[in-house]
């Protein structure tokens, strides 16, 4: 099987189309296989020039046709078929790890979510290219990562229109005021503000408004998060 | 080692969990493959995800809605 752009986008077009028999599963996990062999030595680069541990991912088949029907782009320039995540500490590590990433691949290209955000998603992203394949590199902070993942519930609960903008207003609201604390408290640390009792009155938002947003996700039944 | 999970995202629950070693890529990747013709043909509440990680401590961080950790479970926190 040959890949073309011709015959990436032909195959985009019927995963548009919702059309997800067997052979074009096969040819989406060809497509997807591709990306195997860059995206491990990009994993190995940066473990072992940056001593960082980064997770792969390739994208899923429902998240592929989502981002088709979303973004009206063609399959051949999704530029997140495969990635990596790094989950660091917090903003002052995140800012020197992006600038370490930049000394191996000083041609990323960087979407910094966190000035624009993303419907409250915050992280930095870089779109890597290594063996003329993209590669998406995630670096989120730890803040950031557990607001991700509180939404990324939400969004698989409620709907996956959560995440752009839409679905039910309460929930949304909550997740746009849980984002923004963070991104407070992020602008402390950045600042210098970082102390114990500013750490302390933060953690009493954080685990509030999580609760909060768990009791809209699960419909005010009893929810598993600790204090 | 690479890890093939099948997460029902209505249900939020992980209904199966496949761990492979490195050298075992091409079947991890077959494994993928069989699943998502058994569970993702019009079903938009199943999905099939393959993820590489040093370990499972590892992944648990970057990934934890696949063991059900969403918020301040998974070991160390940083406020």
């Amino acid at each position: 099987m040959e890949l073309t752009n011709s015959s990436i986008n032909r195959l985009g077009e019927r995963l548009r189309e919702n059309i997800t028999d067997e052979p074009l599963l096969d040819e989406l996990d060809f497509f997807r296989q591709s990306f195997t062999e860059t995206l491990n030595l990009v994993q190995d680069k940066l473990q072992n020039a940056l001593r960082i541990e980064c997770n792969t991912r390739s994208k899923s088949t429902p998240s592929i046709i989502a981002k088709l029907l979303r973004e009206k782009t063609r399959l051949s320039k999704i530029q997140d078929i495969a990635g990596l995540r790094v989950v660091v500490s917090d903003i002052l590590e995140q800012n020197d790890l992006l600038l370490r990433v930049l000394t191996l691949y000083p041609t990323a290209k960087i979407i910094d979510r966190r000035t624009e955000t993303s419907f409250g998603y915050r992280a930095v992203h870089l779109v890597l290219t290594e063996q003329d394949k993209k590669i998406e590199l995630q670096i989120r902070t730890w803040l950031q990562h557990q607001w991700a993942q509180i939404s990324e519930l939400a969004a698989d609960i409620k709907g996956h229109e959560l995440k752009y903008g839409s679905g039910e207003q309460h929930l949304k609201t909550a997740l746009s005021v849980l984002s923004e604390a963070i991104q407070t408290r992020e602008d402390e640390k950045l600042a210098g503000f970082d102390n114990e009792k500013n750490k302390a009155d933060f953690k009493k938002i954080f685990m509030s408004l999580s609760q909060q947003i768990h009791g809209y996700i699960f419909d005010g039944l009893n929810t598993n998060i600790d204090g | 080692m690479i890890y093939v999970i099948h997460y029902d995202r209505c249900k939020s629950e992980t209904k199966a969990f496949i761990e492979f070693s490195d050298t075992q890529r091409s079947n991890a990747m077959k494994e993928r493959l069989k699943l998502e013709k058994m569970f993702n043909l019009g079903e938009a509440c199943e999905e099939i995800v393959l993820l590489e990680a040093l370990d499972l401590d590892v992944l648990k961080k970057t990934h934890g809605k696949y063991f059900n950790k969403t918020v301040t479970q998974a070991g160390q926190t940083h406020y």
